[in-house]
This record gives C-alpha cells, structure tokens and sequence, in this order.
C-alpha cells in the first residue's frame, strides 16, 4: 500500500509537469515549422527547422532592423523598446518613491502617521476595474493618452502600497545603532536614507522591481486603452496580439512571435529565479 | 522613534502618485456613476438613470453576471484543487533536491507572459482538424473535430477547459510555503501515528494551511469577478456573446462607445460584489476555528 502511494505521488507529479509544460513544447516546436508540416507531422520535432519564422516574427514584434536608424527608432518605438522605457521608468519611480516613504514610516513619528499608513495600505484591496474608467479618463484629461506617461504614471501609482509595505518592513530590520551612530555625526534624514537604508536593502528593492517589472511587461488591457489607436507605442504584448492578425496564415511565424515576444522576460526572471520565488511568497503572504 | 514631521515630506511623491491615479480616480468613479455622457463631452446628471438602466434594461448585464458567476466557480474549483494537491504532492517528497526540482519545474511555465499563453491556447483550440492539438487529440481517438471557440454551444466550456490542468505556479508556492511551515514535531506524530495519505491531508495539512485557503479565495474571488482578459483574447464575449463578462461590458461601454458614466456604475456595481464576498469570505473562513 506504502509502495503504490509513493509510486503514485511521483507518477502525479511528472504528469502534471508535463501537462502543464506541455504548451510550451508545442509553441517551440510548431514555431520551426510550416503548415504543410504541421498538417503532415504534427508531433513530433520538424524535420527540417525553419528558421526564417523567428527573423520575420522579431522585425514585426520587437523592431524592424533592417531599417535600423537610432533616430527613427527612439522617436517611433519599436514595441521591445516601448516595453523596455515603461518598464524602466516605472521600476524606477516605484523604487525611488515607495523606499522614500518606507523609510519615513520605519524610521520616524510624525502627525497622522498611522492614518496616512492605513490609508495606504487599504489600496491593497482596491479592485482595478472600479478604477480602470475614471483612470483613463484623469489620463485623458492630463494630455497622457497615447503616450508612453500614460502607461508609467499609473503603474508607479499603482505598485506603490505592496512596495511601501515591503520595504518597511525590510528597514525596520536594520539595526538601529547605524541610525543612532549616523544621526550622532550629524547626518539628516536623507543621508541616512541615501547611505544606511537604500544600501542595506538592495534584495527587497530587487525583488520589488523584478515584480514590477514582470506587471509592466505583461500587461494588455492598459496598453490596449491608453496606446492601442497609435502603432507607434505599441508594447510587446499588444504587437503580439496585432501580429496574429498580421499572420493569421502562418501558424509557425505566430509561435515564434509569441515566443521572441516571451524570451527577455524569460531570462530576466530566469536569472533571478530564486529573488522571484521569495518575491511571490512574502507578497503573497501579507494577509 | 524620533518625532520628526520633516519626515511627512518624505510621502509627498508616494502620496501624490495615489491621489492623482487612485484615489481621486476612486471617488471619481461613485461621482460620474451618476451622469450620463452620451450627447457628446458634456455630461448630464442622470441620478440612479445608469444603474437603472444596467440592472432593469440591458439584457447584456445579466447575460453577462451569469457568465461570470460561471467562470468565477470553476476557477476558484481550479485554483483551490490543483494546485493544492501539487502542493501537498511535492511537500512531501523526501529528498530535497528532488523536491526543488519539481517546484521548479511548475514554477517555470509561470515565466511565459499571459499574453503569450493565452494566445498559444487559442492554437490549441484552433477549429481546424488538422491544425489544433484539442482536435488532433480528438483524431486520434476517433472523433470528430469542434470548432471550440468558434462554437456558441461549446465556447464557454472551452474557456474554462483551457490551462488545463490548471497546475498554477503563483498557488502552488504559497500552499507549498505554508505546508513547510508546519513544525516537524506535528509531522513525526503525524507518522508514528500511522495516519493514511489522505487522512493526513484533512486532519493535519488543511487546518493547518486554512489561512493560504482563504488568502487565495480571497485572491481569486477578487481577480474572477473582475478579469476579462482571458475572455477578451480568447474570443472577445463571442461567439453571439455566450462568453461575455461584465468586465468586459464595461470596458466596452466606456472605451468602445465612450459612455463613461455607464461604465463608472459598472465598475461601482463590481467594486460592491467583490466587497461583498471578500467580507463574506472573511467572515465565514476563519483561521481561529481550526486552532
């Protein structure tokens, strides 16, 4: 009895590895080929990989380099490269803004303290579609609509109340004879925040913008409503999407579209796979 | 703790991202609930006109609540059972590296944007015989092929067949993080008392991981009544809208035909089901009752 339910156990497990990893296999493999072969063959490996289905996929989805121009390419966005700026910006005005703050409710009392710490925290339950209408319309009104602000904007906004409540927790377990020490040779507040805290944090911060970073990378629906009339300002995800359209016929070009599209994500978190495992779990488990 | 108001300056960007895209937005969406903006930019205040419109009027709202109630319980059924019992399965796998490298085996379909799987699905299905791997499967047994979502009869069911077997990466570790939370002296007891697979999952593991259950209710009852990206990649409410959602409806009104206002009483009609459960579920699916 033993016996079959630890063989049992194994056996769940590698099938339901392979199911769920199964879509992945079929994105690679169909990729590489063409839909004669797909209808003739269709799994196993192609026989014959072709290839050109990433180079045409990657000029539609991240840029066109054949006419590559430096110019041309900063002033009219490829989607890689609108994908990139949002997501930089963001990951930078959310770490910036959010350890600022942190670091003045860890660190310091003040008038209306824990209002204003409650008050944010209570974003954590905000649902996004309440707000998604009246978003786009305080967009609209500030002249960011079909621009890259738009898309920044919101999401610092948007990751600050898991960011502030992560990194203060982060500060507060800094030993606080370095504050005391510091404060002593008269350091001001953002000294200390510039050389004691923000040096001493560096995991959580890495952590939140690895989450922040995935956020602006993966997201469709806000692209779709701030930039989705200008193909300029087109991210990775909504060029994904419009290039289904652009190929409806060939399904090997459209896998690997979908795979170019996925792959520097892929990598980012792949690098830092044990940063985004713990970045998951401790920000999941704040309730 | 220094007493320092200097420190209030510190919030001022924090502070003034929120006010501008969420907050104000927030109180914005209860204030524009209550105008109309179809005759062109001005807008009319039309009282209760746009609830009463949604709730006595538009048969697409209820079509669509319906839809969602739907969507909503089989995908908590999925997000509770699968990967719980990956969860549960890996836990308690002996060797640790063995064990990591399962985690890390789940883990890793997670990396793919949702984007990018949910359009891999909509392959999957593809209506073509010989083109989709539902239908190639089908083949091979004999059957004859769907069109899946192409089909109003079979459309519904396809969107929630799809991510089969729903082995959710996000779920899976923070049931797996609260299952090792559990003190080895409770798992040796557990042992030497001889307890069967199953009986220690009910009487040891989910009691004591009921506070992840009801976080991840929670969670999912949140992200359920209003999500409808899955549903607008995959086939946009169609076929003759037997897929449409109310986040959807919203989004349609407001973006598509520019009725900001319905859209707001949307959202704020939302915004007041997702309270509902989320208190309900708080109340009712208590950590304490089970210590």
């Amino acid at each position: 009895m033993n016996r079959v339910y630890g063989a049992l156990k194994h056996v769940t497990l590698v099938l339901l590895i392979i199911l769920t990893n199964y879509p992945l296999y079929f994105m690679l493999q169909t990729s590489l080929k063409s839909n004669r072969e797909m209808r003739e063959d269709f799994w196993r490996l192609p026989a014959d990989p072709i290839w050109e289905n990433y180079a045409a996929a990657f000029k539609s989805i991240l840029f066109d380099y054949t006419q590559f121009d430096w110019l041309c390419f900063i002033k009219t966005g490829a989607p890689l490269f609108n994908t990139m700026f949002v997501a930089f910006w963001s990951v930078c005005g959310v770490i910036l803004f959010a350890s600022l703050a942190a670091f003045a409710f860890a660190r310091y009392d003040f008038i209306l303290k824990k209002p204003l710490y409650y008050v944010l925290l209570s974003l954590l339950m905000m649902p996004i579609v309440l707000i998604m209408v009246p978003e786009y319309v305080v967009v609209k009104s500030l002249g960011l609509l079909a621009t890259r602000f738009g898309l920044i904007l919101p999401y610092i906004a948007g990751s600050q109340a898991l960011a502030v409540f992560m990194c203060r927790t982060f500060f507060e377990q800094i030993p606080k004879d370095l504050f005391e020490s510091a404060e002593i040779d008269g350091a001001g507040m953002l000294r200390m925040y510039r050389h004691i805290a923000a040096p001493l944090s560096v995991p959580v911060l890495v952590v939140i913008g690895l989450l922040v970073c995935v956020q602006a990378w993966n997201d469709y629906i806000w692209p779709l409503v701030i930039v989705g009339s200008d193909e300029a300002l087109y991210t990775v995800t909504i060029a994904m999407t419009a290039f289904q359209n652009e190929y409806n016929i060939e399904f090997g070009r459209l896998m690997a579209g979908f795979a170019i599209g996925s792959l520097p994500l892929v990598i980012l978190i792949l690098s830092m796979l044990r940063y985004f495992i713990q970045g998951i779990t401790s920000g999941a488990l704040k309730g | 703790m220094k007493r320092r108001n200097q420190a209030l300056l510190l919030l001022i960007p924090t502070f003034a991202f929120t006010a501008t895209f969420i907050y104000g937005p927030f109180l914005l969406a209860f204030y524009n609930a209550f105008f109309s903006w179809e005759e062109g930019e001005y807008r009319i205040f039309v009282g209760l006109g746009n609830f009463r419109h949604l709730l006595f009027e538009d048969y697409l709202f209820w079509h669509s609540m319906k839809i969602m109630a739907i969507l909503s319980v089989t995908y908590i059924a999925k997000v509770m059972i699968v990967p719980m019992l990956a969860a549960v399965l890996i836990s308690r796998v002996g060797n640790a590296r063995l064990r990591g490298a399962y985690r890390n085996l789940i883990v890793i379909a997670l990396i793919v944007p949702s984007v990018a799987v949910y359009m891999i699905w909509r392959q999957i299905y593809h209506p073509d015989g010989e083109l989709g791997l539902a239908n190639r499967l089908f083949a091979l047994f004999g059957l004859e092929p769907i069109a899946w979502f192409r089909d109003p009869d079979t459309a519904l069911l396809t969107i929630i067949l799809t991510g089969f077997p729903w082995a959710s990466g996000v779920q899976m570790l923070i049931y797996l993080a609260g299952l090792q939370n559990i003190s080895q002296d409770v798992k040796e007891a557990a042992t030497i008392d001889g307890v069967g697979p199953l009986q220690r999952f009910f009487r040891m593991e989910l009691p004591l991981i009921v506070g992840q259950v009801r976080l991840i209710a929670i969670l999912s009852v949140i992200s359920s009544v209003q999500d409808f990206v899955g549903v607008y990649l995959l086939t946009r409410g169609g076929p003759a809208g037997t897929t449409y959602v109310p986040g959807l409806l919203m989004f349609d009104y407001a973006i598509k035909y520019n009725q900001i206002g319905m859209g707001c009483a949307l959202g704020v009609i939302l915004f007041l089901i997702v309270l509902t459960l989320t208190l309900f579920i708080h109340r009712f699916v208590r950590t304490e009752d089970y210590l």
